[in-house]
């Protein structure tokens, strides 16, 4: 063990306390009285497991800086829930700057350094002499709170064993390959009529999905742990451009795959900016326009089918769509005297260099960021949308499929092929294809009572033979719509484990992802919101 | 081979720790917090605990009172950079074999092993 190698540990251990450290210090802004006390109780440990762990090292300066710091929190103990901001902004500053002097922490603390432990002094300066408030004080001798209640949430996620993505590809890949033998397995019992080998097939099938759900839940995160990231970028920013705003977050237990997290932060990270230096407006414009001054910022995140879906909504001015417009003509994007619809409009917003921001400043708004945003969720496959309305704000929309996954599907042939629909926008299976419906890949069929639109899978993906079997209806919901697939035949269900097409396809709209059949063969997985899209955007009322 | 259980938030200590017991020829288990702490003492009866007092979820001295309370016969040693002496006192009092202070001296560390678990 090189003393490097040891060095490296404190540094990764430091930086997790410290991120443990900003994440409770964030709860503290927000904190009802009850919540105050273990959230500075979890500041304080943080800063307490540093001094001892620099000590060790005999990082002296480091391990002073500390117990600096403790003592001005000392001075913040008994005051109760929610410091005033400057005392957050304090606190952040602090934690910034034992985070920058991480790199060199033998001589990063060194008193002496003109301008490097200044955030400390001067959170010191800001809370020492406030400090003891007789009424309502803590006991001082104990830091350690008499109940053992569970602490919920202040404390970020623990350190695990870190694997390489690609040793977990390498498992899924053997995985797979497990999952077509086993296929092979029960496609010949069946067909032998080995119900006692079926049996056995039929576990398997149940203890490999365990196994691939354990596989892929080593690559999820949940998004609490990034959440602290984006809590602290809304609030930097909106101290930057003088706006008060509550960000609130919901879904953030949510699971997801490392790698789409890694991939969500850019568009949203434009997106946050985007709300607070746009959307949000200032604490005097809200309090003219009747509304509270602070405004308010959300991130909704859930799972839609195979999809996730997060929404990004403010309560602010809404866009003004005449500013689009009259951008739109001024670009020759619209021909003057054109009136686009509003969502036609709305979905300029999204073309590179295309902004409606009078002001150019640090912090958003140079005409870079919205198409950055759409190109991004596009790279994942996704989309995004947008909605506004005046006076009351706008949220955008990202829909993004979630990748690798167990998807449970239905199998059905079309010409010659075999297809997976994922069984959860399956209402039911009919038998029989109506007389009554209309020639053409896409027409109507009548199902108890309702008109629904059908389409003909076979002329829609242009199967050569496409016998004209259609012998059975499967009817879905999806996004709101209902419609009709007809098929040649459904052959059963199957649990699929879900491969990402590669690249952008023309076809990735209309597919989620290919996965092995029981034959070994690769089949393709139908995006029921492809059919949706197709529905709402007529051809088929 | 004893088993020995490092109870305490900092990665940083836990692996420092875990090196010295390790190179004692012991098997090592992991604790981030109070209550993985209770769960594995429970679930794994360990020769000995190593363990910080300043811990998320309970504290130390929780757990130490937790352990007197359900009966648990443990060999516990507390890890602390608490100087306090109520503190160690408490400690003691509680049934800690040891009490140590931050930082550790390995050399120390290495002799209490040493006394406390057969070889």
């Amino acid at each position: 063990m090189t003393d490097a190698a040891l060095l490296e540990i404190f540094r990764v251990s430091t930086l997790d306390q410290l991120a443990r450290a900003e994440a409770a210090v964030l709860a503290l802004e927000r904190a009802s009285p009850e919540e105050g006390v273990p959230a500075m109780e979890a500041v304080f440990r943080c800063v307490h497991t540093i001094k001892g762990d620099a000590a060790t090292l005999q990082f002296d300066g480091l391990a002073e800086c500390c117990h600096e710091l403790e003592t001005a929190l000392d001075g913040l103990r008994g005051m109760g829930a929610n410091p005033a901001p400057e005392v957050i902004g304090g606190l952040l500053a602090a934690i910034d700057c034992l985070r920058d002097g991480l790199d060199d922490p033998a001589s990063s603390f060194t008193p002496g350094i003109p301008g490097a432990l200044e955030p400390i002094e001067s959170l010191k300066a800001l809370l020492v002499p406030q400090s003891p408030t007789p009424t309502g004080a803590q006991p001082p001798q104990c830091a350690i709170p008499e109940s053992a209640q569970p602490n919920t949430g202040a404390d970020a996620p623990e350190l695990g064993y870190s694997v390489r993505a690609a040793h977990l590809d390498t498992l899924l890949e053997n995985l797979s390959e497990l999952m077509t033998t086993r296929e092979g397995l029960a496609a010949l019992a069946r067909s032998e009529g080995r119900f006692d080998y079926l049996h056995f097939a039929v576990e398997l099938e149940r203890q490999l999905a365990q196994l691939g759900q354990s596989i892929l839940s080593m690559r999820l995160l949940s998004l609490q742990a990034v959440i602290p990231k984006y809590r602290r970028l809304v609030r930097d920013l909106a101290a930057q451009s003088g706006k008060e705003i509550d960000f609130q977050v919901s879904g953030e237990m949510f699971e997801l795959d490392k790698t789409l997290i890694e991939k969500l932060n850019t568009p949203l990270v434009h997106l946050l900016r985007n709300a607070v230096r746009h959307g949000v407006e200032s604490p005097d414009e809200r309090l003219r326009t009747g509304k509270p001054a602070t405004g308010v910022i959300r991130l909704d995140a859930w799972q839609d089918g195979p999809e996730i879906v997060l929404t990004i909504s403010d309560d602010g001015a809404g866009i003004d769509t005449a500013a689009v417009l009259a951008k739109a003509v001024q670009t020759g994007l619209v021909e003057s005297g054109e009136k686009p619809d509003e969502a036609g409009l709305l979905a300029m917003v999204f073309m590179p260099g295309f902004s409606t921001s009078q002001s150019v400043d640090g912090v958003s708004g140079r005409g870079v960021g919205l198409d950055a945003v759409k190109d991004g969720i596009e790279r994942l496959g996704g989309d995004v949308r947008v909605e506004t309305s005046p006076g009351q704000g706008s949220a955008f929309m990202l829909r993004a499929p979630l990748p690798l996954s167990l998807l449970d599907c239905l199998r059905v042939g079309v010409g010659g092929e075999r297809y997976f629909l994922p069984i959860e926008c399956v209402e039911h299976c009919l038998e029989g294809f109506p007389a009554s419906a209309g020639a053409g890949p896409v027409s109507t069929v009548s199902v108890q009572g309702a008109v629904l639109p059908c389409f003909l899978l076979g002329e829609l993906f242009e199967l050569p033979a496409a016998q004209k079997k259609a012998g059975h209806l499967v009817v879905a919901r999806h996004g709101g719509e209902r419609f009709v697939l007809a098929v040649d035949e459904v052959l059963g269900l199957a649990q699929v484990l879900v491969k990402p097409l590669e690249g952008r396809m023309v076809e990735q709209e209309c597919f989620i992802g290919a996965a092995p059949d029981e034959d070994g063969s690769m089949s393709l997985i139908m995006a029921p919101g492809f059919f949706s899209m197709l529905v709402r955007g007529g051809g088929a009322d | 081979m004893a088993l020995v259980l490092i109870a305490d938030d900092s990665m940083f200590q836990r692996f420092v720790l875990g090196k010295i017991v390790s190179s004692m020829g012991h098997q090592v288990l992991d604790a981030a917090d109070g209550r993985q702490l209770l769960e594995l003492a429970q679930e794994r009866r360990p020769d000995l605990i190593i363990m910080d007092i300043n811990m998320p979820e309970l504290s130390g001295i929780q757990a130490l009172e937790w352990f007197r309370d359900q009966g648990l016969e443990v060999r516990t040693v507390v890890v602390t950079a608490d100087i306090q002496h109520t503190t160690k006192a408490r400690c003691l009092e509680l049934g800690a074999a040891q009490v140590l202070n931050k930082p550790l001296d390995e050399a120390v560390v290495r002799d209490i092993l040493a006394g406390l678990l057969p070889s």
